[in-house]
């Protein structure tokens, strides 16, 4: 009996010896190969960020940093604390926090405090006994040169976290590494990070180096030149920000609203060239200080970053706000209406300041409710009459409800839809940023969806309220300021479409050779007929003839230099004050076969009134700008009526 | 006390032993060539790989000396050979007739260790602090001595174990298990229910009340752990192996067994080479050099290696069972099952601990652990079955 009990225990372990040492042996290898292994990386010096012109917006650099490595005793560190924070004008529960904080590796010395004066340096190498375990290296850190700027652009850089881990596994980031968070910092990361020193150690059990394996050097990262001009960055930021804060104090002129100023809580403002994409300046207001994130921001102070009460700074609204464009939308509206025929140029139009349409009749206003009289196309879109454009939109609707009646009539009556499309709407402009928003353009579909669980029918269908909405660029329609810029640029130079370009090339480590050219992206073609583009032009150059009688005439009161093109919009939001939205081309005609710059200028003012009133007066500072004046005068806002 | 009723014999039986006339040599050369040669070769050969294993697992743990743990092994095997020699000079017979000395000094020596004079080491009151920085752990002579003394109450009472008698024993079992488990010694106490188990189990009680008593000792255990009489890292160590799939992070006794069983695959057929283990080097697994020195042998030597371990341990317990039955007298018969039992459980729970089939408690596995008084017991374990071999004819 005892026998037979003792042969079974001992079958028993030389199964599992069996099955521990030769079935599944492999698995185990691995596994107390990680056991022992500790790579170790140092990240190299990342690449600069340069403007076209050259200049640097980034870079990184070294600076004397007090680490205090690991290993101290408690006694020790309770009687060092006290004295480094005097000495480093910080708080103990600074120091305190970033000692014990789990970003740092346990394996490196945790750094303190950055960028420390050499004379500190000194004092604090000269009594170790005072400060047992600190030490002071020099690391680098991203700089600004000439100031924070564009930090919804250039993004920044932070301590990679778990889910950028996984999916940059193949690249060997390091616990501790920094990784471009956003903008093109994040666009550019596997430029400008380099590759790092790689050390695998092999470690006992408790973690003591035994021998070092490997140790590959560190290869510093490329420099990106961007497209971005600095000057016009900075005069395009604060161009917005003297705008808004100005139409701020504005009260708003709308008669049941007329105790209320307008909020101007946000908006954004782009250039691009016209002739390729590139992104001249792009901003997005509110905005947050870059500078705050080069070694870990605060949780507080990145909640509100993200919360309802400061409006969302991290929110790029270039590509990530989706506006209703207002009146600025005319100019795909007409571009529909002439190439379908259902508008000639020289047709003249009563406007009466309303149009009635349907069966009972409904009365479409103005928004400013002001008469224009006889107008043709150009008129129209100087003076920004809505009733031409609301004719527009019920005579597309016409050919649409009658579309079984005559082959073509559907592609007539979705003829805004069919060109919004040409322009990129609806799509991302693949500028490369992540999170860009598509915006929407409606259509019967859209509405079918959109009131799925609607018990009234009539809500699926497209009603003639809906194409005149669209015609005037408001109801359901939604684009990003960036997919307008990109729009009217394709419609400036000539029907190319070109993704919004943020660099032009990668250079290697200190700008010495190029390495790679980024040429311009066609991301689709956009054709309008020449004389389409003339008549239609004529109108934008009338908008905004200095003094003249279009909606931008006034803001461009006085001005001089190149010719600008543009139109205003004021869309209006349920529930929020109107958008105020200006585009400009500058320069609309340029000459045949020359070189000329053409640019594109787009501004949207969340809550800001009238396009022409804050959005063009913004506009046309960052005109200025581009006509060469380093520093233009600051932004007067101007009293115009709604458009 | 039932045992003292022996006394009254002592006079008539020691007549009847012969002369003490070869006792006058170290070990005179009729007993030398009555050993079981087998059963010490694969003892002897148990205790080399042993110490050449403790070496390696322990070389990094003191910096200063990488023998340190063997030399303290080493001194241990000189004590044991000394006890060896001096327990064959004794006919085991004459242990029958100190069988209650023997229980007393158990007793004794468990009670004393729980006095301010024994010291406590991981959260165990367990050692009695030797001169040179030597320790001594009665709970493992303790496994000898209840061998000897419950063998020689079962031996009295042959054939005649009524309920009375069962209780007798149980009541004379739990004294030392008592004051074990007050060290607190969980695993001793595993390896002391299972002797009793053993010797019952040779002594012929019937199935129904083995099958009871090894009921209630395993009510016992798992009443000893849900009722709080544990500290929570024992009721870890003995829970581990069946939660080990659950992923969480492993701290402790999961920690421990996790490493133990990685190390052991890692060895793989042929092992990593002596010495050349990279976690038994780099000490990844706790305890190495004692409770879980079956890894360094996994890890370094490989199947091949554990398996001859194996190999091994199995002829000591065959050895040991077949000294059982070859026994002259019923008093030999009952010594050996008990060292059989003993051996057998710890070996199986040992070695299945490292592997992960059995819970981890702390015990050593036997002739091979690092630890001088579990040494010290094994070597007088054997020295009890090489007496009842050697006098199998007298």
């Amino acid at each position: 009996m005892i026998g037979v009990i003792v042969i079974a225990l001992f079958s028993a372990l030389f199964a599992r010896l069996w099955f521990l040492q030769v079935a599944t042996s492999e698995s185990f290898a691995a596994e107390t190969r990680a056991n022992r292994i500790r790579v170790i990386t140092e990240p190299a010096v990342r690449g600069s960020i340069l403007d076209r012109n050259g200049a640097v917006i980034v870079e990184d650099k070294l600076v004397n940093s007090v680490q205090v490595r690991r290993g101290i005793t408690d006694p020790e560190r309770n009687a060092m604390v006290p004295r480094l924070a005097k000495v480093l004008g910080v708080t103990e529960r600074y120091i305190n926090r970033r000692m014990d904080s789990v970003r740092y590796s346990p394996y490196q010395p945790v750094p303190v405090v950055d960028d420390v004066s050499l004379d500190t340096i000194v004092f604090i190498k000269e009594r170790p006994e005072l400060f047992p375990k600190v030490n002071a290296v020099r690391r680098s850190i991203r700089v600004y040169p000439n100031g924070p700027i564009a930090p919804h652009m250039l993004g920044y850089v932070g301590a990679i976290n778990a889910h950028e881990q996984k999916l940059h596994k193949a690249e060997g980031y390091g616990p501790e590494e920094v990784i471009g968070k956003e903008g093109v910092e994040q666009v550019f990361e596997t430029q400008l990070r380099g590759s790092p020193r790689v050390r695998k150690l092999e470690v006992d059990s408790r973690g003591r180096l035994v021998r070092v394996l490997s140790d590959r050097i560190a290869n510093a990262g490329n420099d990106v030149q961007l497209t971005m001009d600095l000057n016009i960055q900075r005069i395009t930021e604060d161009s917005l920000q003297q705008g808004m804060k100005a139409a701020g104090g504005v009260k708003n002129p709308n008669e049941k609203m007329r105790f209320e100023t307008y909020k101007a809580n946000g908006g954004a403002a782009i250039v691009i060239d016209a002739r390729d994409g590139s992104v001249v300046a792009m901003s997005s207001e509110p905005s947050f200080d870059v500078t705050k994130f080069t070694d870990g921001i605060p949780a507080e102070e990145f909640k509100l970053l993200n919360s309802p009460i400061s409006n969302y700074p991290l929110l790029d609204r270039v590509i990530q706000g989706q506006y209703a464009p207002g009146s600025t939308w005319k100019l795909f509206t007409a571009i529909a209406a002439l190439e379908n025929g259902i508008v000639t140029p020289d047709e003249v139009i009563q406007d009466r300041g309303f149009v009635e349409f349907g069966n009972p009749p409904q009365k479409f206003k103005n928004a400013s409710e002001e008469r224009h009289g006889a107008v043709t196309l150009t008129t129209a879109i100087a003076v920004s009459s809505d009733v031409y454009f609301y004719i527009q939109g019920f005579r597309m609707w016409r050919a649409y409800s009658a579309r079984d009646v005559k082959p073509g009539n559907l592609a007539k009556g979705y003829g805004v839809q069919r060109v919004a499309h040409r322009f990129g709407f609806s799509k991302p402009t693949g500028i490369g940023l992540a999170n860009e928003l598509r915006g929407r353009i409606p259509d019967q579909k859209f509405k079918l969806k959109l009131n799925k669980n609607n018990p009234d029918p009539f809500t699926r269908e497209w009603l003639p309220g809906d194409s005149a909405a669209l015609a005037v660029g408001q109801g359901d329609l939604l684009v990003t300021p960036m997919q307008m810029a990109v729009g009217y640029a394709a419609f400036a130079n000539g029907g190319t479409r070109y993704a919004p370009r943020l660099a032009t090339r990668i250079l290697s480590p200190g700008g010495e050779s190029i390495l790679r050219e980024l040429p311009p992206q066609v991301t689709g073609k956009a054709p309008v007929k020449q004389e389409i583009r003339d008549q239609i032009m004529a109108g934008l150059i009338g908008a905004a003839q200095p003094g003249g009688i279009g909606t931008a005439g006034r803001a461009f009161n006085g001005y001089g230099g190149i010719e600008v093109a543009g139109k205003t919009g004021t869309a209006e939001v349920y529930g929020k004050q109107d958008t105020s939205v200006f585009m400009a081309i500058v320069n609309p005609q340029p000459a045949l076969g020359g070189d000329e710059p053409q640019y594109v200028v787009a501004v949207f003012v969340e809550q800001g009134g009238n396009g022409g009133s804050v959005a063009a007066p913004i506009a046309r500072r960052i005109v200025e700008g581009l006509n060469g004046d380093p520093n233009p005068p600051g932004v007067r806002l101007v009293q115009t009526r709604k458009d | 006390m039932a045992l003292t009723t022996r006394s009254r014999n002592r006079s008539m039986r020691a007549a009847a032993y012969a002369p003490s006339t070869r006792r006058r040599t170290l070990l005179d050369a009729e007993t030398t060539a009555r050993l079981d040669w087998v059963l010490i070769g694969a003892c002897l050969s148990l205790v080399v790989v042993g110490l050449v294993m403790i070496y390696s697992a322990s070389q990094a743990i003191v910096e200063e000396d990488p023998f340190f743990f063997v030399k303290r092994q080493a001194v241990a095997l000189g004590v044991a050979a000394i006890l060896f020699i001096l327990l064959m000079r004794l006919d085991y017979r004459k242990l029958r007739d100190f069988s209650l000395v023997a229980y007393l000094v158990t007793v004794g020596l468990l009670f004393l260790v729980l006095t301010p004079v024994g010291s406590n080491a991981k959260g165990s009151q367990a050692w009695f602090q030797l001169p040179f920085g030597l320790q001594f752990q009665p709970s493992e002579i303790a496994k000898f001595g209840l061998i000897v003394a419950l063998a020689g109450y079962v031996n009295e009472h042959r054939g005649d174990i009524d309920p009375w008698r069962l209780t007798v024993i149980i009541g004379l079992a739990l004294v030392p298990l008592g004051l074990v488990q007050l060290q607190p010694d969980l695993g001793t106490n595993m390896v002391l229910i299972c002797i009793v188990l053993g010797l019952l189990a040779v002594g012929g009680v019937k199935g129904r009340y083995l099958g009871a008593i090894a009921l209630l000792g395993i009510t016992g255990v798992y009443a000893v752990i849900s009722l709080g009489i544990l500290k929570q890292y024992q009721v870890d160590r003995l829970t581990t192996p069946y939660e080990s799939a659950s992923g969480k992070r492993l701290q402790g006794a999961a920690y421990n067994q996790d490493q133990s069983v990685k190390t052991i695959g890692t060895g793989g057929l042929t092992g990593q080479g002596l010495f050349k283990g990279p976690q038994t080097k780099l000490g990844f697994v706790p305890e190495q050099q004692t409770d879980f020195i079956f890894t360094a042998v996994g890890e370094e030597l490989g199947f091949f290696g554990a398996a001859v371990i194996l190999a091994l341990f199995g002829i000591v317990l065959w050895r040991t069972w077949r000294t059982a039955r070859l026994a002259r007298d019923y008093y030999g018969t009952l010594v050996c099952g008990g060292v059989l039992a003993m051996f057998t459980f710890m070996i199986f729970e040992n070695i299945g601990m490292t592997m992960g089939i059995m819970p981890v408690t702390g015990i050593p596995l036997p002739f091979m652990s690092y630890g001088g008084s579990a040494l010290i017991a094994c070597a007088a374990c054997i020295a009890l079955v090489n007496n009842v071999y050697a006098n199998r004819f007298s």
